[in-house]
């Protein structure tokens, strides 16, 4: 079946005007229909990358693509990755596994069978990143098989009409915390109720983040996740390991996740002083461990021993509420944070991803970083796109209370404009919900004390319909750039791309049929989250799916919602994602430092004493072991007597005759 | 003695930060006392013709370190030889800074650079005092520094790990002490965290010479720093002054935190104003070795001219020299490891003709803006004007007869330095000081010194210097802060586990002497609790009014969901 595909496309050669600029090479080309056919390179970061494309097919070009196309095929068995250790044994496994697939179809899907799943969407109007035009769309197993005009598909296939209604790839909510235990309780959103949630909102793949225990280990807090997970969601997922200590064995643990386990991004937190807060020497090293291996690393930006000050004077003053929590984290220690983060990141050549973006300050410090070049990624969430601060003075305490996440939203009630205006400029790239749900009693926790109430917000459901609102129908941005910042771009940071986050042969059969015209009124009643209080109470919002794809079944239609709990699988995200580290490659190798090749200097040397003081930055022990021996060497070099020509005196004789002229010329007083 | 000093300027240009005029000067005693024409003088006073020559306020050097001990070494330039080449600059007084080995005490520190300047120093001086360990004794010492020996600035320091370098809590408290002193929060801004890891990966590249000093200080840590400092800084409302601006982009930051409002003073120094750091790659190593300071010298060329450019708009304010110089030999201590060798660079005595030359000649300042920065602002910001920085009657006699047209060639053989390298060799600047009066004494005259080691005054400092502290007061008046009034909330509260929570403001103990409840300021907002008045966050919209809707014990309101 693939090699039929295959020949096809060749036959399929596109007009001479379309080919590949600088090649002769005859290039197999998905199918689009009619004249709306994408031109390579016409977008330099939005081409589609064919190697990957080749889900399932033979005959992949390059070794490269061979996991991600394992990946694809293989994503139910954890172990998979480790088969494709060598590119040929991987592509080995791979036309075994497609074999598989045309006689003995697939690995079973719990519970359901995948192979009975053909859809056909007829009629709609494909919106990608990069274009949109009119085709059919053809999905089978679960993967998109074909798209185009007037296609060929087996009898007995459910259809839908799209009337010429956008279909978009299903958003990618790269930011969540379901399930997520705390001091004891746990958030009210399970993985059930989140991705309900989620895929409500025409989200189909979530990213949640797994936080371990300071001190306990990375990789049974991320199998712990996996489990919950597994059992419960109903969509596809991944997972963000959060690092909250730092030493060796996390260190090995973090390679093991990366190399081994799928998670190519790790969050470090630069508040919760004494929790999970990270030293500057620790981000350090951490930036420069996963720089090396490949991985994101995300931060929690805000600067915590600025807070834990701010805090104690807050609760001093007799400001116990929850307007405490945003007096104490003003947004300039956001945007501090957020500098040096980007600071530490362009010295060790590591891609910064900075989560949660909520304020102004925060946003202008990651475009001024990518202007002057930096790899940084930039994630405002649902609730800084949607509403700012101004509830925390609420005389609600609980509905106060509800808003209280970290960084807290902005009392500048221009914020959220402002954050849609850079995201439609492509200064900030993705959009999460960092969706953390507790209920009023779970919240009631801090009622005396600010700093205790539990935080995190809503907003995975409201996430894709927000955006719409907020930037597509006021113009800021267009539908492509709008399915770029709810999913493809994700996609691409994760190293998904382009089986998530696009509609293509070949993709995962994530689908939203998008109504732009629906306005639907955001309320706690109506809502699919556990919690009581919606942070977006009361706003209308025009635009919402009509009809979500997930795996390649209907989950939503009618406005009805058929989720299966545990049908979600967990999606394998590889290392080095081309979107973020080709770059960084590139500039690792310019970067090569070289001493100055002097000669031996031989003149008078002080005495000093051992300690180090001064004006000396002398970095502590471990850095710098081979101080003691030199000084020991020259305490009996100790002299200003004699000639100062002899002071730089170089061994190679080829510098001596110019020192020496130096040296008269301006030491002679 | 001093009553004997009568001294008479005639057809002086007299330059002002704020304008030229043409006039007479007579100084008596030290002081200026008459400023105009056709003065009545008394009889046998030496009279200076100034012949239409430019009049200017001595300088004043905001940033030294003299003598400053290193490791059993002191710097080569004592405060006799640093003042003498001060003066012979234009310069005529000087700040230096101690720098208290821990656990001496600042007091203790403090008193030994008065006893070695006192002793020493050939014109006025002051001292800003550097904080290079923080807990409950260091704070009570700053509060004696600032109350009985006029110092009004304290330098910290983000840089040097392990060593003098103070964590952003400590910082906090820190600024928060300076402000309710009324004194200025000085930093050193760089990230000595980064560098202590940058040391180390270039050291593992084999890179042992002064270019690895370059290399691990890149300017981006410096920017960070300046961009932290300015955040406590605005957090703690305390003004901040940051010493060596040597970068562009840390004088980006300040320039961009001045547009916002925060209360922040960029001291560039000769070094960052006159060269760059091209010369850590100098085949001669003694060479490299001599442009070794911190923050380093950018190896981007194009730097001092930026930084000039920025000192003529107004966005960088004062200009010190840092001058802080070791001799070849002490710097050759770190001849096998960049890490060990001594910092510091010259410029005390090359800064005011450096600067002429980079900003007036080149048509960037006119000479009130550079009376500006390299006098006047400073004396402001440290509540030393108008006694100094300008010329004026009751002003000190510390006067500056400038000749614009003068060229020099700088040299390591015609400096007053005991070094052997100068950072600027070679460099021809125009302009330069024909004659200098110190205290109402001519200290340079035809080219010659006639200092006097130990005449130099210590000049004591009040706190609140009006130029930084009128602004800092208006808004402390404003920053009151306080809680929403609501009923108590009785619904259902979740039971959670005694585990210490996230967010806990848990300072640690040793670390926080501004906790205690010596702090006048935040005593008083306890009880300062209340609704009236103006607040900080008046522009911000409510949803409700100031009216209590639930009384106090009322019933809880979870089930509205307005």
């Amino acid at each position: 079946m693939a090699e039929g595909r295959r020949t096809m496309n060749r036959d399929d050669d596109l007009p001479v005007y379309l080919a590949r600029p600088g090649t002769a090479d005859q290039i197999p080309r998905q199918k689009h229909g009619g004249l709306f056919c994408n031109v390579e390179g016409a977008y330099e970061s939005k081409t589609i990358d064919f190697d990957a494309l080749s889900v399932g097919q033979r005959g992949s070009r390059t070794p490269r693509t061979q996991n991600k196309g394992g990946v694809a095929s293989e994503a139910r068995s954890p172990t998979s990755d480790a088969k494709c250790s060598s590119p040929n044994r991987a592509h080995d496994s791979k036309q075994m596994k497609e074999i598989k697939d045309t006689t003995d179809k697939q690995v079973p899907q719990s519970g359901n069978d995948v192979k009975s799943d053909r859809l056909l969407i007829k009629g709609g109007r494909i919106v990608n990143d990069d274009q949109s035009f009119y085709a059919d769309i053809y999905m089978e197993d679960g993967l998109i098989k074909q798209i185009g005009d007037n296609l060929i598909v087996p009898g007995g296939v459910k259809t839908i009409e799209a009337n010429g209604k956008m279909v978009i790839p299903g958003g990618i909510d790269i930011h969540t915390h379901f399930q997520m235990p705390y001091r004891g309780t746990t958030t009210v959103d399970d993985f059930t109720q989140g991705t309900k949630a989620a895929l409500a909102g025409g989200t189909t793949m979530i990213v949640d983040h797994v936080i371990p225990d300071p001190g306990c280990s990375l990789v049974e807090a991320f199998e712990r996740w996996r489990e919950w997970a597994d059992d419960k969601a109903c969509c596809d997922y991944s997972l963000h390991v959060d690092i909250t200590h730092w030493n060796d064995s996390v260190k090995q643990e973090v390679e093991v996740l990366l190399k081994e386990k799928g998670v190519n991004s790790y969050q470090v937190y630069m508040a919760y002083k004494d929790l999970y807060q990270m030293s500057n020497s620790e981000l350090y090293e951490i930036f420069t461990f996963l720089g090396e291996l490949g991985g994101i690393v995300q931060v929690h930006a805000e600067n915590g021993e600025i807070i834990a000050e701010e805090q104690a004077r807050m609760l001093g003053m007799g400001i116990t509420g929850p307007e405490g929590h945003v007096l104490s984290r003003p947004e300039e220690l956001e945007a501090e944070a957020v500098f040096r983060a980007v600071t530490i990141a362009s010295q060790t050549n590591c891609p910064l991803y900075v989560t949660r973006v909520m304020s102004k300050s925060a946003a202008d410090i990651i475009s001024q970083a990518r202007k002057k070049g930096n790899v940084v990624f930039g994630e405002p969430i649902t609730a800084s796109l949607g509403t700012d601060g101004t509830h925390y003075w609420s005389k609600n305490w609980a509905k106060a209370a509800s808003y209280v996440t970290s960084p807290p939203l902005s009392p500048d009630p221009t914020t959220p404009d402002y954050l849609n205006t850079l995201l439609a400029s492509g200064d900030l790239n993705v959009t999460g919900s960092a969706h953390c749900t507790f209920s009023v009693a779970q919240k009631a926790i801090g009622k005396d004390d600010f700093t205790q109430i539990p935080e995190g917000v809503n907003g995975v459901e409201e996430r894709m319909s927000l955006i719409w609102d907020k930037a597509v129908v006021t113009g800021k941005m267009d539908e492509n750039m709008f399915v770029a910042v709810t999913s493809t771009n994700a996609a691409k940071i994760l190293n998904l791309y382009p089986r998530k986050g696009r509609i293509a042969i070949g993709s995962d059969s994530d689908l939203v049929i998008w109504d732009p015209d629906v306005v639907r009124t955001i309320t706690a009643k109506t809502h699919n989250s556990a919690a009581e209080y919606n942070v977006f109470e009361g706003m209308e919002l025009r635009g919402a799916p009509t009809l979500v794809v997930c795996q390649g079944k209907i989950i939503l239609e009618d406005g009805k919602l058929q989720a299966t709990s545990g049908s979600g699988r967990f999606i394998p995200c590889s290392p080095f994602p081309d979107f973020a580290y080709k770059r960084v490659k590139a500039r690792k190798q310019l970067a090569v430092l070289r001493a100055v090749p002097r000669g031996m200097y031989d003149g008078p040397v002080s005495d000093f004493t051992p300690m180090s003081r001064g004006g000396t930055p002398s970095a502590s022990a471990r850095t710098s072991p081979t101080k003691a021996p030199i000084r020991n060497l020259h305490q009996s070099g100790f002299t200003l007597a004699g000639n100062p020509d002899l002071f730089c005196l170089s061994s190679n004789p080829n510098y001596q005759t110019h020192h020496i002229k130096h040296i008269c010329t301006s030491c002679d007083k | 003695p001093l009553n004997s000093e009568r001294l008479l300027i005639k057809g002086a240009k007299i330059v002002n930060d704020d304008q030229s005029l043409f006039a007479d000067i007579y100084m008596e005693d030290g002081l200026i006392k008459q400023i105009g024409e056709n003065l009545i003088v008394p009889g046998g006073v030496k009279t200076i013709d100034a012949q239409g020559r430019m009049v200017m306020p001595g300088g004043i050097d905001v940033h030294t370190r003299f003598q400053m001990p290193d490791r059993g070494m002191t710097a080569a330039d004592d405060f006799y030889q640093g003042t003498c080449a001060a003066l012979a600059g234009g310069t005529t007084m000087i700040i230096d800074h101690v720098v208290p080995e821990c656990g001496i005490g600042l007091l203790a520190a403090f008193n030994q650079w008065r006893d070695w300047a006192d002793s020493k120093s050939c014109c006025d001086y002051s001292l800003h005092v550097d904080i290079t360990e923080w807990h409950r004794g260091i704070q009570e010492d700053m509060e004696t520094l600032v109350k009985d020996h006029g110092v009004n600035s304290f330098l910290v320091y983000l840089a040097y790990k392990d060593v003098f370098q103070l964590t952003d809590s400590q910082i906090y408290e820190v600024f928060s002490v300076i402000r309710d002193l009324g004194a200025v929060a000085q930093v050193h801004a760089e990230n000595g965290d980064i560098i202590a890891e940058e040391q180390h990966r270039i050291l593992d590249l084999g890179i042992t010479g002064p270019e690895g000093h370059v290399l691990t200080h890149p300017e981006e840590v410096e920017a960070e720093a300046v961009n932290r400092s300015v955040t406590v800084a605005n957090q703690t409302n305390c003004p901040l002054y940051i010493t060596k601006v040597m970068s562009k982009s840390a004088a980006d930051v300040i320039a961009q935190a001045r547009k916002k409002g925060t209360v922040v003073f960029g001291e560039p120094i000769t070094a960052s104003l006159g060269t760059d750091g091209s010369h850590y790659w100098s085949k001669n190593w003694a060479k490299a070795a001599a442009y070794v300071t911190s923050p380093p010298l950018s190896p981007d060329p194009t730097t001092p001219d930026y930084l000039s450019s920025l000192l003529s708009c107004g966005d960088l304010q004062v200009t010190g020299s840092a001058h802080c110089t070791f001799s070849t030999a002490q710097r050759a201590v770190g001849k096998d490891d960049f890490t060990l060798i001594p910092e510091g660079t010259n410029g005390t005595e090359e800064r005011m003709s450096i600067i002429w030359d980079k900003c007036v000649v080149t048509g960037k300042m006119d000479e009130n803006q550079f009376v500006a920065v390299t006098s006047t602002n400073a004396a402001k910001i440290f509540n030393l004007y108008p006694r100094k920085g300008r010329v004026a009657v009751g002003s000190d006699a510390d006067l500056v007869l400038w000749d614009p047209d003068i060229t020099k060639i700088i040299s390591a053989k015609s400096h007053n330095l005991a070094v052997e390298y100068n950072i600027f060799e070679g460099m021809e600047v125009r302009g330069a000081p024909l004659v200098v009066i110190s205290q109402g004494k001519i200290v340079l005259e035809d080219g010659t010194l006639h200092t006097t080691e130990g005449s130099g005054r210590y000049v004591a400092r009040k706190p609140y210097p009006d130029y930084v502290y009128k602004r800092i007061k208006a808004r402390s008046r404003l920053a009151e802060l306080r809680g929403v009034p609501r009923g108590l909330y009785d619904g259902p509260v979740c039971e959670v586990s005694v585990t210490p929570k996230a967010v806990t403001p848990a300072s640690s103990a040793k670390t926080s002497p501004a906790k205690q409840p010596t702090q006048p300021v935040r005593n008083l907002h306890q009880s300062g609790f209340s609704l009236s008045g103006a607040q900080i966050d008046d522009n911000v919209p409510r949803r409700n009014t100031q009216r209590i809707v639930a009384p106090p014990g009322g019933r809880a309101n979870i089930t509205s969901l307005g």
